[in-house]
């Protein structure tokens, strides 16, 4: 009897030890090999998005685009600005930012996508020119 | 006696305080209401199996709860849950390690201590005038949560094991999503907290997965495991995890250290 609650024992320790083991070592799925994977899935695909202007008298600055969309305040912002989670947002955001400068001055937009191995840099200094988006 | 005997007598040669255990029964079940209570109301399934379901699950958790046929109730707890997360595809680990939790305790004599069984119990004792029924028994099931909770962080740790992660650059990507708007990345030195966050949490497990393991750690990881667990169910959605993580801490100590502190707290035990 206590040999046969010690196998059972050690058969139980066995399986929680390396059942993990199927999912994250041989990247199969199955729910009963339970992987121990902490923020699987959280935070992925969030876009970040910036923008810098350059003045036509050579002269530059980031765009404080929140403040410039009518939210200095970021947590007042609707939820779609806080966390953006498609490339269409970010040039939805960038149509309304040009909209709100002079014509002259050159728009460029850096935005970059978050991913399991970290940041990718989608686009660098995207020049966003005043008749990028077309009037209707 | 070799290791491979030492680690199994450790286990199963376990014999304690049934108190640790109760605690641990009664905490659970409020964690499983807390996380099922809504989803689990009988009106949200009115088909037969469903509705059938949802009825013995909260028999089954309220049995466990009182504590009133206890290793039956852990065991049929156990079931509804398993079905929860198996039949239903409830797959967080949350919910696993809910379930994995309960079934440990069919393992354990929860009912020896605060429950209707120990009521019942002293009142039989009583009429036979005999005395208490001690609250003692083999704890096998707490040292099967033990090992969970290790695998558990060794696993964890594991995961972790990535440039992105130990930088810092997953940190951030949780804090954009979770607090975008807050413009964090403006605060110097942003990137330098995401990454001593980042590689202090993998480190911090990592000596969760040893020191849990090794009782002489005790008094120093369980306090940062705690703090630890509080500070991310604070800043993360993570539901019962980090509550059901503290709570099985109570698995890892002594199961008659816990009993004679419980005395002590209740006066009933003078010096330590």
């Amino acid at each position: 009897m206590r040999n046969l609650r010690g196998a059972l024992f050690l058969a139980v320790v066995l399986f929680m030890a390396f059942g993990p083991a199927y999912q994250q070592v041989f990247r199969r799925e199955c729910r009963a090999l339970r992987a121990w994977v902490m923020f699987e899935g959280y935070g992925l695909n969030i876009w970040q998005v910036r923008f810098r202007i350059e003045r036509p008298d050579g002269s530059g600055e980031e765009v404080k685009w929140m403040a410039l969309l009518g939210y200095a305040d970021g947590r007042k912002a609707p939820a779609d600005l806080r966390k953006i989670t498609q490339i269409g947002q970010t040039f939805a955001i960038a149509k309304e930012v040009r909209k709100r400068l002079p014509a002259e001055d050159k728009l460029f937009m850096s935005a970059r996508v978050s991913g399991e191995d970290g940041w990718t840099e989608i686009y660098r200094d995207y020049s966003i020119s005043a008749d990028f988006f077309p009037a209707r | 006696m070799n290791s491979l005997e030492r680690f199994i007598s450790w286990g199963i040669d376990y014999r304690g305080s049934s108190r640790s255990s109760g605690l641990i029964r009664i905490g659970l079940v409020f964690l499983i209401w807390a996380r099922f209570g809504n989803a689990m109301l009988p009106m949200r399934e009115l088909e037969t199996f469903g509705f059938l379901f949802r009825i013995f699950y909260f028999t089954a958790t309220l049995a466990m709860a009182v504590g009133f046929l206890s290793r039956w109730a852990c065991a049929a707890s156990a079931w509804c849950l398993g079905m929860i997360y198996f039949y239903y595809g409830h797959t967080p680990h949350h919910v696993y390690l809910l379930f994995i939790a309960t079934a440990c305790l069919v393992l354990t004599p929860s009912g020896k201590s605060y429950s209707v069984d120990r009521w019942l119990a002293l009142r039989r004792a009583e009429r036979k005038n005999l005395p208490p029924p001690e609250e003692w028994g083999n704890l096998l099931g707490l040292r099967l949560i033990t090992c969970q909770l290790v695998v558990i962080y060794f696993w964890a740790v594991y995961g972790k094991m990535t440039p992105a992660f130990l930088l810092g650059v997953r940190f951030q990507h949780l804090l954009a999503e979770f607090y975008g708007g807050l413009n964090l990345e403006a605060i110097p030195g942003f990137a330098w907290m995401c990454l001593i966050a980042g590689g202090g949490s993998a480190i911090l497990e990592a000596g969760l997965a040893v020191g849990l393991a090794v009782p002489r750690f005790h008094r120093v990881v369980i306090p940062a495991g705690v703090v630890f667990h509080l500070v991310i169910y604070v800043l993360f959605p993570v539901h019962t995890f980090s509550l059901t993580m503290i709570l099985l801490y109570l698995a890892v100590m002594p199961a008659d250290a816990v009993h004679w502190w419980i005395d002590w707290m209740q006066g009933m035990r003078r010096t330590r």
